[in-house]
């Protein structure tokens, strides 16, 4: 079998094993809600989509970021 | 007519399952920068004191996800949007089924719809009314083609947040509140 049957046979395997999982069930609901944790977790979105905005609006800006993230 | 109240907005939905939208974590995360993240707090938490269950599709988590370049960010991101549902519904044959259906009935009307909102749709059209859509951008989905009927809808800083709803004999219902 060569490699490229070998990834196909598993892509296969893991749609059927997907399938067989019971994913017509929704969730419900659960009790806990940890408002300062969701809140610490909005306030870390809302710096990268700042920056995301800023970035969208400076290319430079964007590439040299960009430039020092992946040369660190 | 006055803008309703969330909690005149959210009865008759208790224990629905509320399918978010990519605009709602934007939204919600950029509310921090414009100091109206209460507001989203106080909608989450009048959701789930009616237990709702926040849920979203995988092309959603995507589109919020794409266009951060560090994984620093993308975490940030998978961490809040994780942190806020319950589960994201997978994407099985039935709703690649209705995508194709509605596919066909969005080109047949002449209307460009994104993949992602064909997939919420398709998602809709499978679960029912039991699934709402809470989204700000009702325009993404061709209403006339659906049959739709307006009845919920508040105001929020970020623009207007309405609720999608489906049933399996009108594939989607758009419920909101008019406002004067």
């Amino acid at each position: 079998m060569t490699k490229e049957q070998q990834i196909i046979r598993s892509l296969k395997e893991g749609i059927k094993r997907d399938a067989a999982q019971d994913n017509d069930s929704l969730p419900k609901a659960s009790a806990s809600f940890d408002k300062k944790s969701l809140l610490k977790k909005m306030k870390g979105v809302a710096a990268v989509l700042k920056k995301e905005d800023e970035y969208s609006n400076d290319r430079e800006l964007f590439t040299r970021h960009r430039e020092q993230a992946h040369s660190s | 007519m006055s803008t309703p109240t969330i909690e005149n907005c959210l009865q008759g939905i208790e224990s629905k399952h509320i399918l978010l939208d990519t605009c709602f974590f934007i939204d919600a995360g950029k509310s921090i920068l414009l100091n109206g993240e209460q507001e989203y707090i106080e909608l989450i938490d009048s959701f789930r004191a009616r237990e709702n269950v926040f849920v979203t599709i995988f092309p959603v988590a995507i589109e919020f996800y794409r266009g951060s370049d560090l994984i620093f960010d993308f975490e940030q991101k998978k961490n809040f949007l994780i942190g806020l549902v319950e589960k994201i519904i997978p994407i099985d044959p039935q709703i690649i089924e209705n995508a194709y259906q509605l596919c066909l009935a969005y080109r047949k009307n002449g209307k460009d719809v994104e993949p992602t909102d064909i997939i919420i749709g398709a998602t809709l059209g499978k679960y029912g009314d039991g699934v709402l859509l809470l989204t700000r951008n009702i325009n993404h989905f061709p209403v006339k083609i659906l049959t739709v009927s307006l009845r919920y809808q508040f105001n929020t800083q970020m623009g207007e947040l309405s609720y999608i709803q489906s049933s399996k004999t009108q594939p989607i219902k758009l419920i909101r509140f008019l406002k004067n």
